[in-house]
């Protein structure tokens, strides 16, 4: 509990000071309601892969958007890439377990406020999303979502500590991403021939329950992941800046 | 306080030492009196450009042969000195002049006569001033 | 007796630098410098010591608490100060220092206070916004704030007007007073090594020379000016000539005996400056054994 405590303690210094970022935010997720309530019908009906992708594209600059430029992940010396404000709080006594939550709070409450936003907005005007789902299997789908945003989105505090990049670690980088959004089209558009989204929302349908639980249990596992993935670069790195 | 120690580079003499022995004279000559606050090794390190563990060795050897006392948390002060260590003293240290005096006539060659006729002569002028 | 730091035989390679120190051990009460030309290592070293950057073998001990163990609370034991403000650009004065007296339990508000009111530091304007100097006086504000028995400061007198560093050379002086904190210090700055420290540590070429109490050192050297010039090239003890007549030599009581048993006169002698034998170490790479 403490370590909690201490943990929200640093993330309210750390959001006194990128206040504004979430005005940015709150555009963002403006914009893209308007995205999701524009595309909602066609997408509906013929599963365009570009909302798919989008909503994965803006999970993505959920975390990122709400960080002032000093608290990005950056080249900090020649093999470094780390956040320099991590950098910095890794100097003082504060144990790694606090350091380490502090750094997932604010991004997990940007991607909280973001999903949110977008998925009760899009509900809200998008009368085709209404038709399709019911108010409580929607509650669902928002867990859900929320779940896969936490998961896909923990890469980035969990990358604050920073990595050792070398020559061909970018290239492996982008040939990931790439290979997630091939994997994501060949296993919806091709093998179940639906989208990413509207599978989520046929889960949500027909197993409401089920599809919390499931999602849940898969976020925590992955933030866990990511928690000990960022624990143990700290001890691993070279801060040489 | 500033001391009026001044290091001598060409001596041969240890640092410690040159720095005992000044604050004796200061003591003997009544620069210092009993109870003055001498300041802390610290700021004469740093005054002096050396080392707090020589400036610390000093002290210790001050303290030791009874020139000064420290006493917990407030500093370090002149002790009192017999009048007639004082006396010795004085003259030790006009002793030590004149020998570094001798030592520098000798690197450049002057005879005994030379010395105590240069002697007389400056105690001739002094006189007449 | 536990050292307030330990270091025992640590290595560390990054792409072809590497860096041995052996032995080393810094008392409580003192004041060590540690000098190097650029890119010597100094950096890195305190990075050792802070587990930033992690040795390839070797033990550093804080307080008899090994650096690399799960448990970080020795931090609590050491203030540092690295050469730049890394990722402090977007916060203030006040709100950094509402940072270093959450986590540092020893935090001394008065301290923070006296320095940084005396200096005339903005606490109030972001950092981005200082002046390198001014970041520099915040930075060392805020370190002697934590109050802790460590200080381990790397240049921190670099980009500061005399005046703000003279106070900082007298405030730290005020602060070992007590005698119960020990300081290490990078400076190329002569007039701070000469001013505060009692040992000098030596980097050079990855090396590192044990503590080398600072007026032994300037001891073990002395400058011999001779009437004529000696007609071998090199005499014992000597490590420069200058002028044909000026002897710099690191064994005077060799040099002495030989010139002695030749007929060579000395004129003068004295010991040298610190910078002068600093700058025989670190250029001519004359590691000491005194």
């Amino acid at each position: 509990m403490d370590t909690m405590r201490k943990a929200f303690w640093l993330a309210k210094l750390e959001l006194d000071v990128s206040k504004k970022h979430y005005l940015l935010l709150l555009l963002i997720a403006g914009i893209y309601t308007f995205f999701f309530y524009l595309t909602m019908p066609p997408y509906l009906e013929e599963n365009i892969f570009l909302l798919d992708a989008f909503l994965i594209i803006y999970v993505g600059s959920l975390a990122f958007s709400i960080k002032p430029k000093n608290f990005q992940y950056q080249k900090l010396d020649d093999g470094l890439y780390a956040s320099p404000y991590f950098a910095m709080l890794n100097q003082l006594p504060i144990k790694r377990n606090v350091l380490v939550a502090s750094r997932f709070i604010l991004p997990y409450l940007s991607i909280f406020i973001g999903i949110t936003i977008v998925l009760v907005g899009t509900y809200i005007f998008s009368t085709d999303l209404r038709e399709a789902i019911e108010p409580l299997p929607m509650i669902a789908l928002i867990i859900t979502w929320l779940c896969i945003s936490f998961s896909i989105g923990g890469i980035f505090p969990a990358s604050d500590p920073g990595d050792q990049i070398k020559r061909f670690t970018f290239f492996w980088s982008y040939m990931i991403i790439i290979v997630f959004f091939v994997g994501m089209y060949l296993i919806f558009q091709v093998w179940l021939d639906t989208g990413f989204f509207k599978w989520t929302i046929q889960m949500a349908n027909d197993f409401t329950i089920l599809s919390i639980i499931v999602s849940i249990l898969i976020a925590c596992l992955v933030t866990w992941y990511w928690f000990n993935h960022a624990k143990k670069q700290i001890q691993k790195n070279d801060y040489l800046q | 306080m500033n001391l009026p120690i001044r290091l001598s580079k060409s001596s041969r003499e240890p640092i410690y030492h040159q720095i005992e022995n000044q604050i004796k004279a200061l003591i003997a000559s009544g620069q210092l009196a009993t109870g003055d606050p001498l300041p802390s090794i610290r700021l004469l390190a740093k005054e002096l450009e050396i080392s707090s563990i020589t400036i610390r060795r000093a002290y210790q050897n001050l303290e030791y042969s009874g020139f000064i006392q420290t006493s917990q948390g407030k500093g370090t002060f002149v002790a009192e000195v017999d009048p007639a260590m004082k006396t010795s003293m004085a003259s030790q240290a006009v002793e030590d002049a004149i020998s570094k005096a001798i030592s520098i006539a000798r690197q450049h060659e002057c005879s005994d006569e030379d010395i105590v006729r240069m002697v007389k002569t400056l105690l001739q002028k002094e006189e007449n001033q | 007796m536990t050292f307030p730091l330990t270091i025992r035989n640590i290595e560390k390679s990054i792409d072809e630098f590497h860096l041995n120190i052996q032995d080393l051990t810094f008392e409580e009460g003192t004041i060590s410098a540690i000098v190097g030309t650029n890119g010597a290592g100094k950096s890195t070293f305190f990075k050792m010591l802070m587990n930033l950057v992690k040795q390839d073998n070797g033990e550093i001990e804080v307080f008899g608490h090994s650096v690399r163990g799960e448990d970080d609370a020795w931090k609590q034991q050491i203030a540092y100060q690295a050469q730049t403000m890394i990722g402090c650009d977007a916060f203030t004065g006040e709100q950094l220092r509402n940072l270093m007296a959450e986590v540092y339990p020893s935090w001394d508000e008065s301290l923070f206070r006296r320095f940084s009111e005396k200096l005339n530091i903005p606490l109030n304007k972001k950092v981005q916004k200082l002046s390198p100097g001014v970041k520099t006086k915040l930075n060392l504000a805020l370190n002697f704030g934590k109050n802790t028995p460590i200080l381990m400061l790397d240049e921190p007198t670099a980009a500061m007007d005399i005046p703000s560093r003279n106070y900082f050379i007298q405030f730290l002086l005020e602060l070992m007073e007590r005698g119960d904190r020990t300081v290490l210090i990078a400076s190329h700055q002569a007039d701070d090594i000469k001013k505060l420290a009692d040992y000098l540590v030596f980097i050079n070429k990855g090396s590192v020379t044990r503590l080398l109490e600072k007026d032994s050192l300037v001891s073990s050297y002395r400058l011999f000016w001779l009437k004529e010039e000696p007609q071998v090239s090199r005499i014992p003890g000597e490590i420069k000539r200058t002028y044909k007549k000026v002897i710099l030599s690191n064994h005077p009581e060799a040099t002495m005996a030989y010139l002695s048993k030749n007929g060579l006169v000395i004129v003068d002698e004295q010991v040298p400056e610190l910078e002068d034998i600093i700058q025989e170490i670190l250029m001519e790479g004359e590691m000491i054994n005194v």
